[in-house]
C-alpha cells in the first residue's frame, strides 16, 4: 500500500515537473525583450495566419489564376482599338507600346494592394469575427507587433501568386528580362512592401472605426483600380483627379517596375523608386501615428470591442 | 362553373404571389436604408465600374475617336460604344449576383425558414430580391444613360433609347434563368461565390461588351455567336445607336424564343436541386 502511495506521489510530482518546466518554457518566450520579442511576436502572428490561409490551398490557386481571367477582355478591347497590338498613347506616356504587356504588369502588381486592403488591414476584423480579438489585445505583445504580423503573412501569399502569374504570363508574352532588371525589379516590389505595412495600418484604424469592413474595401479597392496606374499610364486620369493617383505610393511601384522591366529607363526607373520609398515611410508614419490616435478613441469610447 | 373557380383560384394564387414578391422587395429596401454607406455605394457602383475599361480604351485609342473599331462596326466613338456596352453588364452582374445570393442572404439573416412557411412560392422570394438588386442598379445606370447619352448628343434619339431599353429588360429577365442556376449551386454549396465568379469572368470573354465579336478568336466566336448575351447586347447597343432595323428584329425574335426556354431549365435544376437538398436534411444547414 505504501509503496503504491510512493509511486502515486512520485508520478504526481513527474507531472507537476513538466508542467512546470512548459510554463516556465512559455514565460521564457513571453518574457524576451527588446527586438528578439518582437520579432519573436511578429513571426509568431505571422506564422499562425499562415498556417490558417495554407488550410485552404485551392484558394492560393484560385487567386493566382482567375485574375489572368480579367486580363483577357482588355486583349479584346484593344484589339478592337488599335492595329498592331501598340498604342501610341501607352509608348508617349508608358514607357512602351505593348499595351497588353502594360496592363499585364498591373494587374500581377495591383495583388499587392489588394493584400494590404483585404488582408492586413482587414486583419482585426478577421480576428473579431473569429472571436479571438480580446484574446489577442490582451496578449503582451504590441497592436504594431500584431498587424505587422498581419503584414508578414500576406507577403508569403504575395510572393507565390505573383511568381507564379510572372511565370505564366512571361511565357506567353515572352518577355526577357536580364539580371540586372530582375534585381531592380526585386528591390522595387522590396520596398513596394514597405508601402503594404504602412497602408495596413492606415486601414486597419479606418476598419476600426467602421466595423462592417465590406462597403469600405470594395469602395477602396475600386478608387484604387481607377487612381492607379493598372490599365493605363496616370496621365489618362483627368487632370483634376490624377494627383490623387500621385500621392499613393503604390503609384510610384507600378511606374519604377515598367520603367525597369519594360522601358529599360534606369534614370526613370530610379526617380520612381526614390519617390515610392519616401512616400512609403511616410505612409507607415501616417498609419502608426492614425491607428494609435484611433486605438486610445475607441477604447475611451467603449467601441473598440463592440462587433 | 369549374372552370370559372379554377380560374379564380388561379388569379388570386396569382395576386398573393405578387404580393409576396413586393412585400419581399419592400423587406429589401427597408434593410438596405440601415446601411446608408452601403447603400450609396452600391446604388452608384456601376459609374465606378465604367471608369477602368472606358479610360483605358481612350488611352489605347490616344482619344474618343478609334479608326479600327470604325472599320469594324461602321462606328468609332469609344466611349458611347464602351459605355453601352458597360452599362449592359452592370444591370447584368448586379442582378446575377444579387439574386444568386438572395436565398444565402437569408440564411445570413436567419429568415430563410420562416419565409419557407409562408403562403408564397420560392421563386416570389428569389424574384422580390431580385426586383430589388434590378431598382438599385437602375439609378447608377440611368446616370450612366444620361452621361452616354450627353456624349452622344448630335444624333441621339429618344425613341431609340426607349427600344434599347426593351432589350435590357429582356436580358434581365433571360438573366433570370442563370441566377436561378446559381441559386440552386449556393444553396446546394452554400459558399458557391469562387465557381460564380469563375463562370461570370468566362461571360466577360464571350459576350462583345467593350469589343466587336470579330476580334475574338475563331473558336470564342463559335461560342459568343451562341450566346444569348450576344444577341442581347448586340441589339441594345444597336437599337441604341440606329434605332429599328431587320437586325434588331432579329435580336428580338432570338431573345423571345429563347428567354422562355432558359427560364424554364433555370426553374427545372432549382427545383431539381430543392428536392434533393430536402431529402438530404441540408436546406436548413448553415
Amino acid at each position: 500500500m505504501k509503496l503504491e502511495l510512493l509511486e502515486i506521489k512520485q508520478e504526481i510530482k513527474v507531472e507537476a515537473k513538466e508542467t512546470r518546466s512548459l510554463h516556465d518554457e512559455v514565460l521564457e518566450r513571453v518574457n524576451k525583450t527588446g527586438i528578439r520579442k518582437s520579432v519573436y511576436a511578429i513571426t509568431s502572428y505571422a506564422l499562425k495566419n499562415l498556417k490558417h490561409s495554407l488550410r485552404y490551398p485551392g484558394s492560393w490557386f484560385y487567386w493566382m489564376l482567375v485574375p489572368l481571367l480579367w486580363l483577357i477582355p482588355y486583349a479584346f478591347q484593344g484589339a478592337a482599338l488599335v492595329e498592331g497590338g501598340e498604342s501610341e498613347f501607352f509608348s508617349q506616356f508608358g514607357g512602351t507600346g505593348d499595351y497588353f504587356s502594360y496592363i499585364a504588369i498591373g494587374i500581377v502588381l495591383f495583388n499587392i494592394v489588394d493584400a494590404a486592403i483585404w488582408g492586413s488591414g482587414n486583419q482585426l476584423r478577421w480576428e473579431q469575427k473569429s472571436g479571438t480579438f480580446e484574446f489577442l489585445w490582451m496578449s503582451p505583445i504590441s497592436r504594431y507587433e500584431l498587424l505587422l504580423g498581419a503584414s508578414l503573412s500576406e507577403i508569403g501569399w504575395i510572393i507565390f501568386v505573383c511568381t507564379c502569374q510572372f511565370l505564366i504570363l512571361g511565357a506567353i508574352l515572352s518577355w526577357s528580362i536580364t539580371i540586372v532588371q530582375l534585381l531592380l525589379i526585386l528591390l522595387v516590389i522590396l520596398i513596394t512592401l514597405i508601402g503594404l505595412f504602412g497602408f495596413g495600418f492606415l486601414f486597419a484604424s479606418i476598419i476600426l472605426v467602421f466595423k462592417e469592413p465590406g462597403t469600405l474595401t470594395e469602395l477602396t479597392e475600386t478608387s484604387l483600380n481607377i487612381l492607379l496606374p493598372v490599365r493605363y499610364p496616370m496621365q489618362a486620369l483627368p487632370i483634376y483627379i490624377r494627383w490623387l493617383g500621385y500621392i499613393i505610393p503604390f503609384a510610384y511601384g507600378f511606374m519604377s517596375f515598367r520603367a525597369f522591366a519594360l522601358a529599360n529607363n534606369l534614370k526613370l526607373g530610379a526617380l520612381y523608386l526614390s519617390l515610392l520609398f519616401i512616400l512609403s515611410v511616410v505612409m507607415w508614419i501616417v498609419g502608426v501615428k492614425l491607428f494609435s490616435k484611433i486605438e486610445q478613441r475607441t477604447r475611451k469610447t467603449g467601441q473598440l470591442g463592440a462587433y | 362553373m369549374n372552370l370559372i373557380k379554377t380560374l379564380k383560384s388561379q388569379k388570386n394564387n396569382l395576386n398573393n404571389e405578387i404580393k409576396g414578391t413586393f412585400a419581399v422587395f419592400d423587406k429589401c429596401w427597408r434593410v438596405c436604408r440601415r446601411y446608408p454607406l452601403s447603400f450609396v455605394f452600391f446604388t452608384f457602383s456601376p459609374l465606378l465600374w465604367l471608369l477602368p475599361h472606358l479610360i483605358y480604351g481612350t488611352a489605347v485609342a490616344g482619344g474618343r475617336y478609334s479608326a479600327k473599331l470604325e472599320m469594324l462596326i461602321g462606328f468609332g466613338d469609344v466611349l458611347v460604344f464602351t459605355g453601352l456596352g458597360l452599362l449592359f453588364m452592370a444591370f447584368f452582374n448586379r442582378t446575377l449576383w444579387g439574386t444568386s445570393y438572395s436565398i444565402r442572404e437569408e440564411e445570413f439573416l436567419g429568415t430563410l425558414e420562416s419565409l419557407y412557411i409562408t403562403p408564397v412560392s420560392r421563386f416570389s422570394i428569389i424574384f422580390g430580391n431580385s426586383l430589388f438588386y434590378i431598382s438599385q442598379v437602375s439609378v447608377g445606370c440611368t446616370i450612366q444613360m444620361i452621361l452616354i447619352s450627353v456624349w452622344y448628343k448630335d444624333s441621339f434619339n429618344f425613341v431609340y433609347m426607349l427600344l434599347a431599353t426593351l432589350f435590357v429588360l429582356l436580358a434581365v429577365i433571360m438573366v433570370q434563368s442563370l441566377s436561378l442556376i446559381f441559386t440552386a449551386f449556393v444553396f446546394w454549396q452554400k459558399e458557391g461565390w469562387r465557381f460564380i465568379l469563375i463562370v461570370h469572368s468566362i461571360i466577360y470573354l464571350i459576350t462583345p461588351f467593350a469589343f466587336p465579336i470579330v476580334v475574338l478568336p475563331n473558336f470564342l466566336q463559335a461560342i459568343a455567336s451562341v450566346n444569348p448575351l450576344t444577341f442581347a447586347i448586340e441589339g441594345f447597343r444597336n437599337a441604341f445607336l440606329y434605332g429599328f432595323s431587320f437586325e434588331i428584329l432579329r435580336y428580338l425574335f432570338i431573345l423571345i424564343i429563347a428567354i422562355p426556354i432558359m427560364i424554364l431549365i433555370g426553374l427545372i435544376i432549382f427545383q431539381i436541386a430543392e428536392r434533393f437538398l430536402r431529402k438530404k436534411a441540408l436546406l436548413g444547414q448553415y
